[in-house]
């Protein structure tokens, strides 16, 4: 740090009105740069470089792909809609949020989208509600998955596709065309009769007990994967919670309704292999 | 370069040995024309008033009296408008965790035995010793144990901030200039907000000012008393909060820039001193090394995952983006200037800011002791403002339309500031219906779990994830588990809670909203983060009951939640012998009616106790089929189940001891 340095330095005034004329423009030129927080990259594509591209024709893009993934904070969506294809390695279901993850080792032209912490495999994801609708393909075929290209910000920021909304199963090496016959698929005209009995209006903060029972041709039917969603007025998921029937075909479930008072509506989605349901229930938190 | 002191004149003979650089800010004498002014003329206004105090003048007396008189009557106003800010209506809302941590500990310090079971007298994390703390004691003392006393001493640290803020400025720069700084730093939202806190930054900055006035004294009057002080000063910062340390690299720069050299007698003077004032931290350390070196290592290993402009929004947010701003102009105006009395203030500024932001920790309050210096370099700029008097006039509209409007609406936030409203009824109505040896656990960054020690006397567990060592009731300290990766540990999410609510440690789950999720529910709904829906799902697995909600204006801020089971889902054992099953069960709802119940035909009801275990037998159905099963069912039901029941006849074995639950 040096002062002066063999010269005058006269501030005045008006340097001053200057400095600061300068300083408000600087400062809130910063701010509006460094503080707000831009959005992701996105767009219906997605960027060439971090995220594969969109196959038009399958199915539709999402306009909002996040809008049923419970907890949707986790994730960073890179490109709202996404086309890859590769090798199921794994299908299994996640029985903490009821969602259907398959892991994939994707075809030479997408595994550069991969990251580090990947591994080599791809990380798909089925949301509870859109399971009864997608084809589930078995380990060890060939499949293209339509969906969000995210980071997985739980998983240490692993490249993923979350949520999948279409699967479409090809034969691959090894594998037999009857196997990939969607199993969910077959049975996706059989109903379960599925009542749910849940309180109408809860105080704030108060326990949301719900009750279900599930039955398939007019008898109990146990292990079937139910999910639970609170959505608020504007659609939005608020609370999750994923549960199964037991030998009885029942299933107790205790939500809390740590909410800010109003109107809400309890989603249930039920599936077991062979059929499916989803039912819903109106909720009122209220302040006293 | 040539840097010639102002005060010249009334210096006395160097020393011998002595190394002394002079500041000159003007140009190189020429033979011709006329030597220009020196700086101090260039940098003071001709009024007498504005003469720095160091240069005392005997022609100007007689003047400068009814201004000293007007000035001092200023200083009273600012510091009484300061003041008025910092403790009115104190006890507003009650402690947050921090705050209950250092009052806790100040009400060990003044005899309160009840609360050794809570609070030791060591910091868990690497900041602080124990000076406010014992402050405080002696308010405690004085006024017995309340959350007013504790915050009563920061805000009174904070009030006496304004005076030597004024009294440097008087010293670098002229009583306009002591005015102006006194008066930003009396209505800075930001000071005001944190001076309301018990927490140890007002102290600390007051220190920090304190050891700057006397450096700055020392630098214009050459007495070494100045630099002793600054010493001691130092010493007590440190023992405020470690990062008053940083004092000592501002010294050491201080005397690099200006080329100043201390001779060996007042080094070792003034080390002498600061080891004598620093002595109890020493002894401190010294008696209880190990846990030192323990806490101090893990807790440096503490990381905010925030961007850079982090400190930017802090004050932003607090102090509005005008003051900011003006801050700003302050900090370019002295860059600009290039003048020895803004040294000693940019350096101060620098070396605290500078140290924050490279810091991977970061946290709203440590900006504080910055602040000072952020309005001795405002109020140098602002004092320097247009003399022409329409110009100046419209300045001085500007300048004051700026202060308000950051003043105005974020004063009226740090005076109704209601982040942790909720937590101290919370905890009022547990010390009021809770049995004494209940415990408590509520969500926490670390420290929240202390509110409900202070205030309820209970048990208090934290639920969340932070890398800060945990006090258990009793006083034994559990460190976080290092984690792969280098990520928050979980252990209060996922290892510890399960644990105390299954021993019975836990009985009372209290969540919390603060403020801002109360503010916007639109964008802020109750449970946002991983950890509050991990906690809400704690809740509900194990049959948190709702047993209060505290209400703020109308909205819940707190709910207070009691366990119903020791365990997510019940489970049972069996054993079969003479034709008797003989079951054993835990993790029913307490006190709850169970139904058992063997393939469709109830066969006893019992009641769970207040722990929610069973024990019931009864004999082995008639026509019992391996296959068909017992299902124990509680009034929430919540069920447990087994099978494998055959008929006498088979004697069969004892029956499984694994639990299964369909």
């Amino acid at each position: 740090m040096r002062f002066g340095h063999r010269r005058v330095v006269r501030v005045e005034g008006r340097h001053v009105l200057a400095l600061a004329g300068a300083t408000l423009v600087a400062a809130s030129t910063a701010m509006a740069l460094g503080l707000v927080q831009r959005p992701p990259a996105e767009n219906a594509t997605g960027p060439a470089a971090i995220a594969p591209p969109w196959q038009t024709g399958a199915v539709l893009c999402r306009d909002d792909p996040m809008a049923y993934v419970p907890h949707p904070t986790r994730f960073v969506v890179l490109a709202r809609c996404s086309t890859v294809s590769g090798i199921v390695k794994q299908v299994r279901r996640d029985p903490v949020d009821g969602e259907l993850n398959m892991l994939v080792a994707l075809d030479q032209p997408y595994s550069r989208f991969l990251l580090y912490g990947n591994q080599g495999l791809l990380r798909t994801a089925v949301v509870p509600r859109d399971i009864p609708k997608v084809a589930v393909p078995k380990a060890g075929q060939h499949a293209t998955f339509y969906g969000s290209w995210v980071l997985d910000r739980n998983q240490h920021n692993q490249a993923a596709m979350h949520p999948v909304w279409k699967v479409q199963t090809s034969s691959a090496a090894g594998v037999t065309a009857r196997s990939a016959v969607p199993a969910t698929a077959q049975g996706a005209a059989r109903k379960l009769r599925v009542d749910l009995e849940a309180p109408t209006s809860v105080p704030i903060g108060g326990a949301i007990d719900v009750l279900v029972r599930v039955e398939g041709a007019r008898r109990p039917l146990p292990e079937v994967n139910l999910f639970f969603e609170i959505r608020d007025e504007a659609g939005r998921g608020v609370q999750w919670k994923a549960a199964a029937t037991n030998a009885l075909g029942l299933a107790r479930v205790t939500l809390v309704a740590l909410e800010h008072p109003g109107s809400f509506r309890l989603w249930l989605y039920a599936d077991r292999q062979g059929g499916s349901a989803v039912v819903s229930s109106p909720i009122t938190v209220r302040r006293r | 370069m040539r840097l010639r002191h102002r005060g010249t004149r009334d210096r006395p003979a160097d020393p011998p040995g002595t190394l002394r650089l002079e500041l000159d800010l003007t140009d190189p004498v020429p033979p011709t024309p006329p030597t220009p002014p020196p700086a101090a003329v260039l940098d003071s206004p001709p009024d007498a008033a504005d003469q720095p105090t160091a240069v005392p003048s005997g022609r100007h007396l007689g003047r400068r009296r009814p201004a000293q008189v007007l000035s001092w009557a200023a200083l009273a106003v600012i510091v009484g408008a300061g003041g008025l800010l910092r403790f009115w209506n104190l006890d507003r809302v009650g402690f947050r965790g921090d705050e209950a941590v250092y009052a806790g500990q100040a009400a060990v310090l003044s005899g309160v035995e009840d609360l050794q079971r809570w609070f030791i007298l060591m910091s868990r994390g690497n900041s602080n010793f124990l000076l406010y703390q014992r402050v405080v004691s002696v308010a405690y003392r004085l006024f017995g144990v309340s959350d007013v006393g504790a915050r009563g001493v920061a805000a009174a640290f904070s009030t006496a901030t304004i005076v030597v803020v004024f009294a440097i400025a008087r010293t670098l720069y002229t009583r306009r200039a002591a005015l102006i700084a006194a008066a930003l730093l009396a209505l800075s939202s930001y000071s005001v907000g944190l001076a309301r806190l018990a927490l140890l930054d007002a102290t600390l900055t007051f220190l920090v000012t304190c050891a700057m006035l006397c450096l700055a004294r020392w630098d214009r009057t050459e007495r070494p008393g100045w630099l002793y002080g600054f010493g001691a000063c130092v010493a007590l910062a440190i023992q405020a909060k470690i990062v008053g340390v940083l004092l000592l690299p501002i010294l050491a720069t201080y005397l690099l820039v200006t080329r100043r050299r201390l001779p060996a007698r007042m080094v070792g003077l003034l080390a002498v001193t600061f080891l004598v004032c620093l002595s109890p931290v020493l002894l401190d350390v010294a008696a209880n090394a190990r846990e030192f070196g323990d806490f101090l290592s893990r807790s440096s290993q503490r990381v905010s995952h925030v961007p850079w402009t982090y400190y930017p929004a802090v004050l932003a947010g607090r102090e509005g983006s005008a003051v900011v701003v003006l801050w700003a102009v302050g900090i370019v105006a002295a860059l600009v200037r290039r003048s020895r009395a803004d040294a000693l203030p940019g350096l101060w500024l620098g070396v605290f800011v500078g140290f924050y932001q490279l810091y991977p920790l970061k946290a709203f309050n440590y900006l504080l002791p910055s602040v000072p210096a952020l309005c001795l370099l405002t109020a140098r700029a602002v004092e320097r403002l247009p003399r022409p008097s329409v110009l100046r006039v419209a300045a001085t509209a500007v300048v004051v339309v700026l202060v308000a409007a950051g003043v105005v609406t974020h004063q009226w936030r740090a005076l109704h500031d209601d982040s942790y409203a909720g937590l101290e009824e919370a905890s009022r109505w547990l010390a009021a219906n809770s049995p004494p040896g209940s415990g408590a656990m509520t969500l926490s960054h670390g420290s929240a779990q202390y509110v409900f020690a202070f205030y309820a006397h209970r048990d208090a567990y934290p639920f969340g994830r932070f890398r800060l060592a945990t006090v258990l009731p009793g006083g034994k300290i559990v460190h976080a588990l290092p984690s792969p990766r280098g990520v928050t540990p979980r252990d209060w999410v996922a290892l510890w809670p399960p644990r105390l609510l299954e021993k019975g440690t836990v009985n009372y789950l209290v969540y919390y909203a603060t403020s801002t999720t109360i503010d916007d529910p639109e964008e802020d709904p109750l449970v946002n983060t991983s950890t509050q829906q991990k906690f809400r799902d704690l809740i509900a697995r194990y049959g948190g009951q709702l047993v209060h909600t505290v209400y703020v204006n109308h909205e819940g801020r707190a709910w207070i939640y009691r366990a119903t089971r020791l365990r997510k889902k019940p489970v049972v054992t069996h054993k079969v012998s003479g034709g008797v099953v003989r079951v054993r069960g835990w993790g029913f709802t307490m006190n709850s009616t169970v139904k058992v119940v063997y393939h469709g035909r109830r066969v006893a009801v019992l009641r769970a106790d207040d722990r929610g275990s069973l024990r019931v037998r009864f004999r082995v159905p008639a026509r019992a089929q391996p296959d068909y099963y017992v299902v124990l069912t509680d009034s929430e039901s919540n069920y447990a189940s087994f099978s494998g029941l055959s008929t006498p006849r088979a004697k069969s074995k004892e029956g499984g001891r694994q639990p299964r639950t369909p």
